[in-house]
C-alpha cells in the first residue's frame, strides 16, 4: 500500500508549518504539520491482492463482501 | 479479453473553489465511467462483459434500481452521472471505501474523507486500486493540524509545495519539499515544471443564467470577463495552440439540437466557434421520462474576442413526467466548465475519465 500526501499553499514559507521526527530503534516516523493553510490531496495505491485478503476475513460482513462479489 | 477500468468520482459542490493544479474543472454529482470488459477484481469470476449497472464492482451495489441509463462515449466508454444523490447512498459510499482502506489508513485520515470535497475511486489496472481525495482548503480558519505517520507496510509520500513560474515553454513549476516518512531522514528540496496544461477557470467567477428564466426553450448564457478571455500562456512557446472551450453537463430534462448549435458555430453565434461534440441523449421528441439515458455532454470552442463575450447554449426543456394534481418540478441545469487547452497539454492523452482535462 503506497500514501500520497500533498498540500499546495499559496505563497509562504513552507518551512514554518511543518516538523520532521525521525523514528529511532524501530519506531515510526512522524511528520507533524500544524497551521498550514493549503489545498491538499490524498492519494493511495492498493495492490489487490491485499485487498482479497481483507475481502476473505470479512465474509459476511456485508458492504465489502457485496462490493466486490 | 481485455481488463476493464472503472472510474467513479464524487464531487462535492464546494469542488468549485479547489484552486490549481488540482482543479480539473469539477462538475458535481456522482461519475462513473467503465467499458464493457471483464473485472479480475471479482471473486467469483464469470469472464463476462458487465452489461447490468447493478453488476459493476465497488459501485453497483450502491446504484438505485431506478438509476437512469450510462451514455456512450467514444472507446467504448460508459459514463453515467447523477446530479443528486440520497444521503443513504452517500453515507454507504464512505463506508464502502472505509472498509477498504480501515487497516492500512489513520483513522484520522478516514474521518476526515467525509470531509473531502473531491473522492475519485479508480481500479487502474486488474492488481490495483487508487483512491484520491482533495480537499479546496483545511477544514479549520487555523489550518491544517496533522501527524503524519510512516507505517511500516505502507510507503507513506508526502510533498508541500508552492506555485511556481517554469522555465522556457514550461510554463507552470512546482517547488517546494516533499519526502519518504521513515526512509529519508530530511526533507528535499524539490521542483517539478510541467509543459503545458489546461487551465481551468473558475466557476465561482464566472456568471450564467438562464434566458429567459421560464419556459421551454431557455439560452443558458455565461459572461466571460476579458480576464477570462485572455490565454494564460502568452509567454510561450505554443501559447498560439491554445483554444478556449466550454464542457455542459446537462441531465436528461434538457436536450441541445446539435443542427442548430452547428449552424450556430458556421456563423460564429452565440459566442460558440465550434462544435467539438454532442454525447448522449439528443432526441428531439422523448419526453423526459421515455428518456432512458441521464443526460448528455456538449463540447464547444469558445469564440476568442478582446472583448467581453457571452457564450450562449440554446436548451430546450423535454416534456416531465405528468404529475397527479399537477404542481411543480426542479430541473437543476449545471453551469459549464470553461478552460483552456494547448495542443501539447499533457492531460491530452486520453484518460478514463471524462472532464476538461481529458477531452482535449
Amino acid at each position: 500500500m503506497k500514501h500520497r500526501h500533498s498540500f499546495f499553499i499559496d505563497k509562504q514559507p513552507i518551512q514554518e508549518f511543518f516538523e520532521l521526527v525521525n523514528g529511532k530503534n524501530g519506531q515510526p516516523s512522524v511528520l507533524k504539520i500544524r497551521h498550514l493553510s493549503a489545498a491538499r490531496e490524498w492519494k493511495t495505491t492498493i495492490d489487490v491482492k491485499d485487498l482479497e485478503e481483507k475481502v476473505r476475513n470479512t465474509v459476511g460482513g456485508g458492504l465489502t463482501l457485496v462490493g466486490l462479489a | 479479453m481485455e481488463k476493464g477500468k472503472i472510474s467513479v468520482h464524487l464531487v462535492k459542490d464546494t469542488a468549485k473553489t479547489v484552486p490549481e493544479p488540482l482543479q480539473r474543472g469539477f462538475v458535481p454529482g456522482l461519475h462513473v465511467f467503465w467499458n464493457g470488459s471483464t473485472y479480475d477484481l471479482l471473486i467469483e469470476n464469470t469472464d463476462q462483459p458487465i452489461s447490468r449497472l447493478s453488476d459493476l464492482p465497488f459501485i453497483g451495489h450502491l446504484l438505485q434500481a431506478s438509476s437512469p441509463d450510462p451514455i456512450s462515449l467514444p472507446g467504448n466508454q460508459s459514463y453515467l452521472h447523477l446530479g443528486h444523490l440520497p444521503s443513504l447512498v452517500i453515507d454507504s459510499l464512505f463506508e464502502t471505501l472505509w472498509s477498504i482502506l480501515y487497516s492500512g489508513t489513520d483513522p484520522l485520515l478516514l474521518a476526515s474523507l467525509a470531509e473531502a470535497d473531491v473522492v475519485d475511486f479508480d481500479i487502474v489496472s486488474p492488481n490495483t486500486i487508487q483512491i484520491r481525495a482533495i480537499w479546496a482548503s483545511a477544514p479549520r480558519d487555523d489550518g491544517w493540524r496533522l501527524d503524519i505517520w510512516s507505517h511500516r507496510n505502507a510507503l507513506t509520500e508526502v510533498g508541500i509545495f508552492g506555485e511556481e513560474r517554469g522555465e522556457d515553454k514550461d510554463e507552470y513549476a512546482l517547488s517546494g519539499v516533499h519526502g519518504i516518512l521513515g526512509v529519508d531522514p530530511e526533507f528535499q528540496p524539490t521542483l517539478f515544471t510541467f509543459p503545458h496544461r489546461n487551465h481551468i477557470l473558475s466557476s465561482a467567477r464566472l456568471n450564467t443564467s438562464l434566458s429567459p428564466a421560464y419556459g421551454s426553450h431557455p439560452v443558458l448564457q455565461t459572461i466571460l470577463p476579458v480576464m477570462a478571455l485572455q490565454a494564460p500562456v502568452n509567454d510561450t512557446l505554443d501559447s498560439e495552440s491554445c483554444k478556449l472551450h466550454a464542457l455542459y453537463t446537462l441531465s436528461k430534462e434538457v436536450f441541445v439540437d446539435k443542427y442548430q448549435l452547428a449552424q450556430l458555430a458556421q456563423f460564429q453565434s452565440g459566442g460558440i466557434h465550434h462544435l467539438y461534440g454532442v454525447w448522449g441523449e439528443t432526441d428531439l421528441e422523448d419526453p423526459s421520462y421515455r428518456t432512458k439515458g441521464w443526460g448528455s455532454i456538449v463540447l464547444v470552442d469558445i469564440v476568442q474576442d478582446r472583448s467581453e463575450l457571452t457564450l450562449e447554449l440554446p436548451l430546450h426543456l423535454r416534456y416531465l413526467q405528468p404529475q397527479v394534481g399537477g404542481g411543480t418540478r426542479n430541473v437543476g441545469i449545471l453551469p459549464p466548465a470553461i478552460f483552456w487547452a494547448c495542443k501539447n497539454s499533457v492531460e491530452g492523452i486520453p484518460l478514463v475519465r471524462l472532464d476538461a482535462n481529458s477531452l482535449i
